[in-house]
């Protein structure tokens, strides 16, 4: 009789436990780790039926074994790996996303559009103030484009590389937890409440430090891991089964990011598996990279090639056409042991060249002092002080000791339109000529400014006339129309004949007597032949193509890194999703199912009860018989 | 059959619904800007190649503002050269008059004073200005008059260089007419012991005013020999004036077939362009609608289904 009283009380018991279990479940259904969990019920086992303990005949009851938590390992690192591929291409996507804006919003494109077209409308007005003064003005854009261009490719970069110390921060946050996970599970009795709770939180670091990088994950006694880097064995580890976590970190090699471990303590290089977040990111920071460098080689290209044009001309005093753009800037950078909150103002003089090493400005006692970086010139003074062409102008609140590191900086960002007036713009050539009205052959000559020609002495306005041509050769005298003195006999076989400072080809067939005139070009020349030539400057391939095909070709070349990494990005979508259905079909709570378990468990708990009722009813009528 | 879990299966439905709202927030955003490509990484190539129309067509709309620059200095060149060839004419009327040997000297004083009007005209039209102040006999120096006395008193052109010329599609058109190609170059000899300087050829100015001191000469054989040589420099000057009309002309039919061809070309860009970008309105609408319609049924089938639990049967 008291046999079935305690089978009765131990089924109670044991369907008590797994109704808890059930409520748990269900209460944790919307727990974004957990579990879900079963209680293991095993039949007591009966007495040995020696003379200390009766052999029973009937059983003893059912006992509450472990807590079992739904789990299937190898559906949860598929899991883990298809949540890291997914998390590279979206970082990466991110990151791209946001450097095709910075390329496309800054409509440099337009602007170098914009430029040259303006030099097609001055070339059609060559003496009008209004043109010269519009193409000034898409001068100034097509630089200032290039300008905020580089300064937000250069934010983009270092905001990347906040995210890539972020990211690596976390790493190591996960890891020590990690690490201290492992101690307490090697602590801790497996398959009991505590246990299963550090399971839980485990598989959930996993699985966020899965997001960030690739891992392989070795499970150990009691539920410890050892985690490695990179897929398969053999990678470097980095939570040990037991000691504390390798912390990571990222540095830069040569332009190139690279992963160390123990970034602070004799850092070891490793290779960076191609999943997880932090890959996405150092992904994303080469292309920016690459970016910039691309943008900042197209920047150089435009100002050398403009610059070049516009000296190859001359402007509407009758000068020679001075650069357009200057192609330094200077980069203030604030000391980062700064107490004070001062701020200071720059400025390069036109056409100053700043030292190379950059300049220091520190804060004394009583004033300031600015020095070049390798100590071969400074100035000291209560400021604005003034070397090598930089102005810097102090402001108040800086505190004694505060520095300043200022840099040239080139590229994209350095790129700035002179300050020039429009009378100052090379529209017309530098030499011009004409043939005599009576000349009776076809020839014509054209005349171009070369700074290192050295040929004959002799200034214009000069006067070629052909003495002898037969044969494709032939003879010309040069004389000086104002002194009318001959300067040359030069040879005429279609090659170029130098003066000093210019040199001229005659091309055509002249006829013997034939004359023409080579004059500089005067003020208020209403000629358009450098704005002509800027045609040229547009349509000049060099590697790459021209201008603005190769600023296209950077474009597409993000634009189709993005696509591509969209595309694959989806497909790795797809495969998480399924990876993390098929993981939480075994893993996951339906509450469903834990209501069906609940009447389940419900009736056997009352069948248990009915039981007790039972072997009392039973042991009542057992006491009234003796009665 | 796997097992379905009610937090997954939630996520599954909110998030098939966030892109189905994704993708028709797209229809509904090609629809507003008539674009199907919004950036570059939509269809990189399609992108590509739609900044090289883009760019073509601004050029080609700069390109035609200097043919319309240019067709403005070569229509101006021809009114010019037009009020100067009747000059001519006239002058000419004059010189045939003049040679008649019954006019008195009164009559021919008259005569010479009508045509040193017509020679102070055609000055005045010689130096007539574009739109930008430019002389347009001067050739590329803008700033002074095309024509100006030298020490002698002799009319001389005071032009350098060409015309300014428009570039199409890298060939240059010059977009005006040399004064020397228009009123031809007076040019001299200087020969012999003590030297005499002698005038080869005499430009339109030089030849009226020849004209001039002929109709004067009291001379009679002097005077002849003179007009002779006027007329004859006369009927040049017609020949080279139409010629230089001629040239205008053809330089003026060149422009406006290059501004067909632009045009054209245009049309041919944009056409291309809108191949490239725009959004076919009937297959977006369209696409936005059945969209719309997929977004309402997820919706509606998702709170039916999420509505379904055992726990309601539980009492």
């Amino acid at each position: 009789m008291t046999d079935l009283l305690r089978i009765g009380a131990s089924g109670v018991r044991a369907y008590q436990a797994a109704l808890a279990v059930t409520g748990d479940n269900v209460a944790n259904a919307d727990s974004e780790n957990y579990v879900r969990r079963s209680l293991s019920l095993a039949s007591a086992p009966a007495g040995a039926g020696s003379p200390f303990a009766r052999e029973t005949s009937g059983g003893s009851g059912v006992i509450a074994g472990e807590t079992i938590r739904a789990s299937n390992s190898l559906k949860t690192n598929a899991a883990r790996v298809a949540a890291g591929d997914h998390e590279r291409f979206a970082a990466r996507s991110e990151w791209l996303n946001r450097l095709q804006d910075s390329v496309t919003g800054s409509a440099l494109d337009l602007r170098l559009g914009g430029f040259f077209n303006a030099g097609v409308d001055l070339a059609a007005a060559p003496t009008s103030v209004a043109a010269r003064t519009i193409f000034l003005d898409r001068a100034d854009q097509a630089a200032s484009g290039f300008a905020v261009l580089g300064a937000d490719l250069a934010r983009l970069d270092a905001d990347i590389g906040s995210a890539v110390t972020a990211a690596t921060t976390q790493i190591n946050a996960i890891t020590t937890g990690l690490a201290r996970v492992n101690d307490e599970l090697r602590r801790t009795q497996s398959g009991g409440t505590a246990a299963n709770g550090l399971l839980d939180s485990r598989d959930a670091l996993l699985a966020a430090l899965a997001e960030r990088v690739r891992i392989t994950v070795t499970e150990g006694a009691r539920g410890t891991v050892v985690v490695s880097l990179g897929s398969g064995n053999g990678g470097a580890i980095l939570v040990p089964g037991n000691g504390s976590a390798i912390r990571v970190g990222v540095r830069d090699n040569g332009g190139t990011p690279e992963l160390v471990l123990d970034p602070t303590h004799g850092a070891v290089s490793v290779r960076l598996p191609a999943s997880g977040s932090l890959a996405g990111l150092i992904e994303a920071k080469n292309e920016v990279a690459a970016a910039r460098t691309a943008i900042d080689m197209l920047a150089n290209r435009f100002a050398i090639a403009i610059n070049d044009w516009a000296q190859q001309g001359s402007d509407a005093l009758g000068d020679p056409g001075t650069p357009l753009f200057s192609t330094t800037t200077i980069a203030v950078l604030p000391g980062a042991a700064n107490a004070g909150s001062a701020g200071i103002e720059v400025t390069l003089a036109d056409g100053a060249v700043p030292a190379a090493d950059g300049y220091r400005l520190v804060r004394n006692a009583t004033d300031w002092t600015l020095a070049r970086i390798d100590g071969s010139a400074s100035v000291s003074g209560p400021g604005p002080l003034a070397l090598d062409g930089l102005t810097v102008t102090t402001r108040a609140g800086a505190r004694n000791g505060d520095s300043w590191r200022l840099d040239p900086v080139g590229g994209a960002i350095g790129l700035a339109l002179r300050p020039i007036g429009p009378d100052r713009l090379a529209v017309a050539d530098r030499y011009v000529s004409d043939a005599s009205a009576g000349n009776k052959g076809s020839a014509r000559l054209l005349v171009s400014p070369d700074a290192s020609a050295a040929g004959f002495a002799g200034t214009p306005p000069l006067r070629i006339s052909v003495t002898t041509f037969a044969g494709g050769i032939g003879t010309a005298d040069v004389t000086e129309i104002a002194s009318g003195l001959l300067v040359a006999t030069v040879t005429l076989d279609g090659s170029r004949i130098s003066g000093t400072g210019f040199g001229f080809n005659l091309s055509g067939v002249p006829i013997v007597g034939d004359s023409f005139r080579l004059l500089a070009t005067g003020a208020g020349s209403s000629d358009n032949g450098n704005a002509r030539a800027l045609d040229r400057v547009r349509t000049i391939s060099a590697a790459g193509g021209t201008l603005e095909t190769s600023l296209d070709a950077s474009l597409a070349g993000i634009a189709s890194r993005l696509a591509e990494t969209d595309r694959l990005g989806d497909t790795a979508q797809a495969v998480r999703d399924d990876s993390a259905r098929a993981r939480d079909a075994v893993s996951g709570v339906d509450i469903n199912r834990e209501a069906a378990e609940l009447t389940r468990l419900q009736a056997a708990y009352r069948a248990n009860a009915q039981v007790i009722a039972a072997a009392r009813d039973m042991l009542d009528t057992l006491l009234g018989i003796a009665r | 059959m796997t097992a379905i879990n009610t937090r997954a299966a939630h996520a599954a439905a909110v998030a098939r619904l966030t892109s189905l709202n994704r993708a028709a927030d797209m229809a509904q955003e090609q629809i507003a800007t008539g674009k199907r490509l919004t950036a570059p990484a939509d269809d990189p190539i399609s992108f590509t190649r739609a900044a090289v129309l883009r760019r073509a067509d601004t050029a080609a709309t700069a390109t035609q503002r200097g043919i319309d620059a240019a067709s403005r200095r070569l229509n101006a060149t021809d009114t010019a050269l037009a009020g100067i060839s009747e000059i001519v004419q006239r002058a000419r009327e004059l010189a045939l008059q003049g040679s008649n040997g019954t006019l008195s000297a009164s009559d021919r004083g008259v005569l010479a004073t009508e045509v040193s009007e017509l020679l102070a005209a055609a000055t005045g039209l010689a130096d007539t200005r574009g739109s930008d102040g430019e002389r347009l006999f001067g050739g590329a120096a803008g700033a002074g008059p095309a024509y100006a006395a030298d020490a002698d008193g002799v009319l001389q052109w005071q032009g350098a260089g060409r015309a300014p010329a428009v570039v199409i599609d890298g060939a240059n058109v010059a977009s005006g007419i040399e004064g020397p190609d228009a009123f031809g170059l007076t040019t001299t000899t200087v020969a012999g012991v003590p030297p005499v300087t002698t005038v080869t050829s005499r430009d339109l100015f030089a030849t009226l005013s020849a004209l001039v001191s002929a109709l004067a000469e009291p001379d009679d054989g002097r005077r002849n020999t003179a007009m002779t040589t006027a007329l004859s420099e006369i009927d040049g000057h017609i020949t080279r004036l139409g010629t230089a009309r001629a040239t205008a002309g053809a330089r003026l039919g060149r422009l406006d077939s290059e501004t067909e061809r632009i045009a054209r070309s245009s049309l041919a860009n944009q056409t291309d362009l809108t191949k490239l970008e725009s959004l076919d309105l009937t297959e977006g609408i369209a696409r936005l609608q059945r969209l719309l319609t997929v977004v309402r049924a997820a919706q509606a089938s998702f709170v039916q289904t999420s509505n379904l639990s055992l726990w309601d049967q539980l009492r």
